[in-house]
């Protein structure tokens, strides 16, 4: 197997690795205040470097308007500004201790990022499946429909049900995002095994990871009734990013093929 | 048939050792093969060269191809010169040399003539019949052949049929009644034709076109004119045209073709065009999975390695993001003939193994499998029956 240039994207997966280190070695040491404050301000402004530098490298390429590879990277880029803009207004919000508007604000404002972040594994799949036929092409998204409609509404009836009332609103704005990141993922998870042989794997992994870790930090905000923006959930979305950048950065290196 | 006669002459004494007609209207093999070593004696002479200069000798509707072996050379009448017949007729001396290699050094009878003709025919008339092939029995046809095999052949088809029907009378697979309608032909005991197909690829014979021309043409005629650009295949003409009836499409073509306002295109450019829309497909899908600057990065490094056996790959190239090129200096090469089919269908075969090969790298086997299986089937759309002449398996990895 040919090599690419691993060297900017291992930095940037180090750098996730090391932070995510330095904050649990802190913790363990009791500085967690520490921690909290310097993660709630490195993480928006990582996302916010890492969007402006897949911008860089995706928005520029006017020959390629029929690439799905690259606009796909393209959304993730913008979605990754889109995230930034999120943490920073929630760590605003933050400072006005309106928890309950807080919460629902901060919600808000995650989904267009997530959206993005859909759209462009969703047209990167439907071109896919026009090439190698993984299954009738209007079908297909019927079915993913229909499925996540009955699931976001079928999730936040049981939500409503089983869990108390608190949050009512924000547990069904919070279902579909967590039914559209399940099939997300489910997804990049296909698209890894598709390519599981190939170095083509390697960001689509990093994509699957970054939906994954996303899903799991819904999940971590339904349990444990909305703690949001606390060190755990900030740690999360930084590494969250920092796949996301490694995504970027690897796919940019599928172009610098070596003998 | 492209040849009217073919003549393998000794170099040394001028003598004519084995030739065929083809049409009635052959030269005096005599005579010729005293002209033509002649001729390339007095060339050689003349540029004092030690290899045999001399390629061609050109008449107002006709011109002899010469090609040279050790110590043989071979002469085709024809009416054009391609370097698809070239090839053909190396290969016919070499084997001639080959064959009868002890009359290099004595002067023997080893019955030449009916030695050498199942290579001729082979080479020459076998290639030409297809199993759709139409047989026409001649009239008076027990007069050509006293060959009993032909004569039973014969005997037992229809009239007008064709071979693939005709291995259905006789209860023979297609290969044999193949061989048995080469050996008709060879005896002139039939005539052949072949049926237009879909995916020919047809080209008009001149730009401009007089009201006289035109006359007695139906409209649809004159629209088909107008899309056969020696390109595009019979069967997406027939779509652009939007016309119903195909078999009424074929019909307004062979017109056409009989009126010689129309010519199929050299084997050389059917090539060409078949394996750059195979390209084409190809890349644009490679593109919509990998990226388009990954499938330019693989295209431009799988030619640069290939470029040292062909040289001619230098001439294909992309465009904006991966619109396939071919440069003018091939494609006048293909319409020349002056490159032959055969080393064209190696070279673009070659090159898109190494696409593939690279390809495998990013993605896996199986989805580049799948895309060439989706490839061959949207250039199966374009050419029905032509697709298949494209090594498919060989591209798998």
């Amino acid at each position: 197997m040919r090599r690419t240039g691993w060297t900017d994207t291992i930095i940037i997966l180090a750098s996730g690795f090391a932070v995510l280190l330095v904050s649990m070695l802190m913790m363990c040491l009791g500085d967690e205040y520490l921690v909290y404050q310097t993660l709630s301000i490195i993480t928006p402004l990582v996302a916010l470097f890492l969007g402006i530098i897949g911008l860089k490298i995706y928005a520029g390429r006017s020959e390629v308007r029929n690439d799905r590879l690259n606009i796909l990277n393209l959304w993730l880029s913008v979605g990754l500004i889109m995230f930034s803009l999120a943490e920073i207004t929630s760590t605003l919000a933050r400072l006005t201790q309106n928890t309950q508007q807080m919460i629902l604000m901060m919600l808000l404002i995650q989904i267009p990022g997530i959206l993005l972040w859909g759209l462009g594994i969703i047209q990167y799949l439907n071109s896919l499946n026009d090439v190698i036929k993984i299954s009738n092409s209007g079908k297909i998204w019927i079915v993913l429909a229909i499925m996540t409609g009955a699931s976001s509404i079928g999730l936040a009836l049981v939500m409503s049900y089983f869990l108390p009332l608190s949050y009512l609103i924000e547990r069904i704005i919070l279902s579909p995002i967590l039914v559209g990141l399940l099939l997300f993922s489910i997804i990049s998870l296909g698209l890894v095994w598709i390519f599981r042989n190939g170095l083509l794997s390697r960001p689509l992994f990093f994509i699957f990871s970054s939906f994954s870790l996303l899903t799991v930090r819904i999940v971590f905000w339904i349990v444990t009734d909305f703690q949001v923006n606390t060190l755990v959930d900030i740690l999360i979305a930084f590494e969250v990013y920092i796949m996301c950048g490694a995504t970027l950065l690897l796919s940019r290196d599928l172009d610098r093929l070596n003998k | 048939m492209d040849i009217n006669s073919i003549y393998i002459i000794r170099r040394d004494t001028g003598v004519c050792m084995y030739h065929k007609d083809f049409t009635g209207s052959a030269f005096d093999p005599q005579l010729l093969s005293s002209f033509l070593v002649a001729m390339t004696s007095f060339f050689d002479e003349a540029t004092r060269s030690l290899k045999s200069q001399a390629r061609a000798f050109e008449g107002t509707d006709y011109t002899i191809l010469v090609e040279f072996g050790e110590w043989t050379l071979g002469a085709i009448s024809t009416k054009e010169d391609s370097a698809h017949l070239r090839d053909k007729l190396k290969r016919t001396v070499q084997r001639f040399e080959e064959q009868f290699s002890v009359l290099k050094w004595v002067d023997l009878d080893l019955a030449v003539q009916t030695r050498f003709e199942l290579t001729v025919m082979n080479e020459f008339v076998r290639e030409q019949i297809t199993p759709d092939s139409i047989i026409t029995v001649k009239p008076e046809w027990e007069h050509y052949t006293k060959r009993p095999d032909v004569i039973s052949f014969i005997r037992l088809i229809p009239e007008i049929c064709s071979v693939k029907d005709a291995a259905r009378f006789l209860e023979v697979p297609v290969e044999i009644a193949l061989n048995l309608t080469a050996e008709a032909l060879w005896e002139g005991a039939i005539a052949l034709a072949n049926p237009l197909k879909p995916d020919d690829i047809y080209q008009a014979t001149s730009l401009t076109r007089s009201e006289e021309m035109l006359k007695d043409l139906s409209p649809a005629a004159i629209q088909a004119l107008n899309e056969l650009d020696g390109e595009t295949p019979l069967s997406i003409a027939a779509e652009r045209l939007k016309t119903s009836d195909l078999k009424r499409f074929l019909e307004e073509i062979a017109w056409l073709q009989k009126r010689k306002m129309i010519e199929l295109v050299s084997p050389s450019q059917a090539v060409v065009v078949r394996y750059s829309s195979a390209l084409q497909y190809l890349l644009n899908r490679l593109a919509n999975i990998i990226g388009v600057k990954a499938t330019r990065k693989v295209f431009f490094s799988a030619r640069d390695d290939l470029v040292d056996n062909y040289s001619w790959l230098s001439f294909i190239t992309l465009e904006e993001g991966v619109d396939v090129e071919m440069r003018s200096s091939l494609l006048s090469a293909t319409l020349k003939g002056s490159i032959s089919p055969d080393v064209l269908d190696d070279g673009l075969r070659a090159f898109m193994q190494f696409i593939t090969r690279r390809v495998k790298d990013l993605m896996g086997a199986g989805p580049v499998n799948r895309v060439l299986y989706s490839t061959k089937e949207e250039l199966e759309k374009r050419f029905p029956s032509a697709v298949f002449q494209i090594e498919w398996e060989s591209l798998l990895v």
